[in-house]
């Protein structure tokens, strides 16, 4: 199973400014500079890998989209501003492609902001699959596609659309991938899923506080965790700001850090990142987190506690996770 | 281990000793009436603290702020310091530290001790701290050195409410 996050950021597709662009820019600059004095030999390209990865390239600013494939099967989790990039790699990389299969966590703006960018829908030869736990989805994508939300109307694209309704915590077949919907905690309906295919499981739980915290609590929905190889999971805030957020439906990467420590699962990966954060707050966010991680392992330890080792860390739009 | 709690009252200060994991599962005590005197939170032995639990702590703590005395934090190991330092709110504005533990070890033989500094002694409300950062090895008569970072754990000794 390979994962490719398109849009990783949170709420609000958020790019960067020119006056950060300018800033970042003077920085690296003035980093260059530096080291280029203190260096025996130097090569541009040595100093551009060494530079940090919210600098180089920064955290990305387009809304929740993932691209999870297996095998032949595709699969898009979320249509937010993301899914904009999706399309034309899809259709220039394989425009032979006749079939897509979309599911809707819910329908918060940034998760489906981006539907309307997604050209195979305007395509008579291409079948577009919808799936939500929902049952207002056929509702929920009307109202995208309806003026003044936006001047094309569902009629264009409906013959294209394909509208499936999905049980709770019921698996479905779609593709080769097997798709469990469970819900998280999040101020409107929200479902996440766990997506299992060849021998591996991806649990995806973007849009969650976690208000229900322990595994008695979660119920029947903590089996979106338990033994996951890969766990997509909510950081839309630092640990403090999530104090202060209660309700707003967004957690924190030491939250997220516990909850796969104690559900055994393999790897994370925090996305959701707050639209009002800049790279340094994220990556500050990041460091918070990789603090905490360091200091409960060792505390874990001294109380002689099982210290299950995490592979972690904060999403960058457009990277690839192979499983 | 879950969190065992052990609530003793003398006049109106009442005294919390904390022992073991505050986690999820941890159930923080209640109190049938608001604490008059001082409320003092004695953490000796909590002996570890994760996230889930801090988000526990916070809004039980919070929910003493209708109290009428103050509220101190005693003889906090380094787990806590170290959570007080990484994650804000484990300490809010209206607590105070008035006694918590440094750690030594012995880089020679592998011995470590601990020694618990107080307010109004070793350290004072200008958060100067006056104690010895190296001794004699009670083991091996080497170098009993301070086993944290020094300016990352007094980080919490900075804040309004230490």
């Amino acid at each position: 199973m390979r994962v490719k996050l398109w849009g990783v950021r949170g709420s609000l597709p958020t790019p960067l400014s020119p006056a950060h662009l300018r800033e970042r820019i003077e920085w690296v600059i003035g980093e260059f500079e530096r080291r280029k004095k203190s260096w025996q030999t130097f090569k541009t390209a040595d100093f551009v890998a060494d530079l940090p990865a919210h600098v180089s390239g920064g955290y990305g600013g387009n809304t929740a989209c993932a691209e999870v494939t297996h095998a032949k099967s595709r699969l898009i989790i979320d249509a937010g501003s993301g899914i904009r990039a999706f399309s034309e790699n899809v259709l220039t990389t394989s425009p032979q492609t006749s079939e897509f299969h979309i599911y809707f966590t819910h329908f918060h703006w940034d998760h489906v902001i981006g539907l309307p960018f997604f050209a195979p829908i305007y395509m008579k030869n291409k079948i577009v699959n919808c799936y939500a736990v929902h049952d207002n989805l056929e509702a929920a994508l009307r109202t995208i596609f309806r003026k003044p939300n936006f001047p094309v109307p569902y009629e264009v694209v409906e013959n294209q659309l394909r509208i499936h309704r999905l049980e709770p915590r019921q698996p479905a077949k779609i593709g080769g991938f097997t798709l469990t919907p469970y819900q998280l905690d999040h101020p409107d309906p929200c479902w996440g899923a766990r997506i299992e295919a060849g021998g591996k499981s991806l649990a995806w739980a973007v849009d969650t506080e976690c208000t229900r915290i322990t595994h008695e609590e979660l119920g029947e929905d903590a089996k979106l965790y338990t033994n996951s190889d890969l766990l997509v999971f909510d950081a839309q805030y630092s640990f403090d700001e999530a104090l202060e957020k209660i309700n707003w439906g967004h957690a924190s990467g030491p939250i997220g850090i516990d909850l796969a420590m104690r559900e055994s699962v393999k790897r994370v990966i925090f996305m959701h990142h707050d639209p009002a954060a800049s790279d340094d707050t994220i990556r500050a966010a990041e460091e918070q987190t990789r603090v905490y991680y360091d200091e409960i392992l060792r505390a874990r330890k001294q109380a002689g506690l099982k210290t299950p080792e995490l592979d972690w860390h904060f999403a960058h739009e457009g990277e690839t996770i192979q499983l | 281990m879950s969190l065992k709690v052990h609530i003793t009252t003398e006049g109106s200060d009442v005294t919390i000793a904390f022992e073991g994991i505050l986690d999820e599962t941890s159930r923080l005590p209640e109190l049938s009436e608001p604490v008059k005197g001082e409320l003092r939170l004695d953490l000796e032995k909590l002996t570890l603290i994760n996230s889930m639990g801090i988000h526990k702590w916070i809004t039980w703590m919070r929910h003493r702020t209708n109290m009428q005395g103050s509220m101190v934090l005693v003889n906090c190991r380094p787990v806590v310091i170290n959570q007080i330092n990484i994650l804000r709110g484990f300490l809010p504005d209206y607590a105070r530290v008035d006694s918590f533990f440094v750690p030594y070890s012995c880089e020679n033989c592998g011995f470590d001790e601990k020694l618990l500094l107080k307010r109004g002694v070793e350290y004072d409300d200008q958060r100067q701290v006056q104690f010895a950062t190296e001794k004699a090895c009670p083991s091996c008569g080497g170098v009993l050195g301070l086993d944290i970072m020094h300016d990352r754990y007094f980080k919490f000794m900075n804040r309004k409410s230490a």
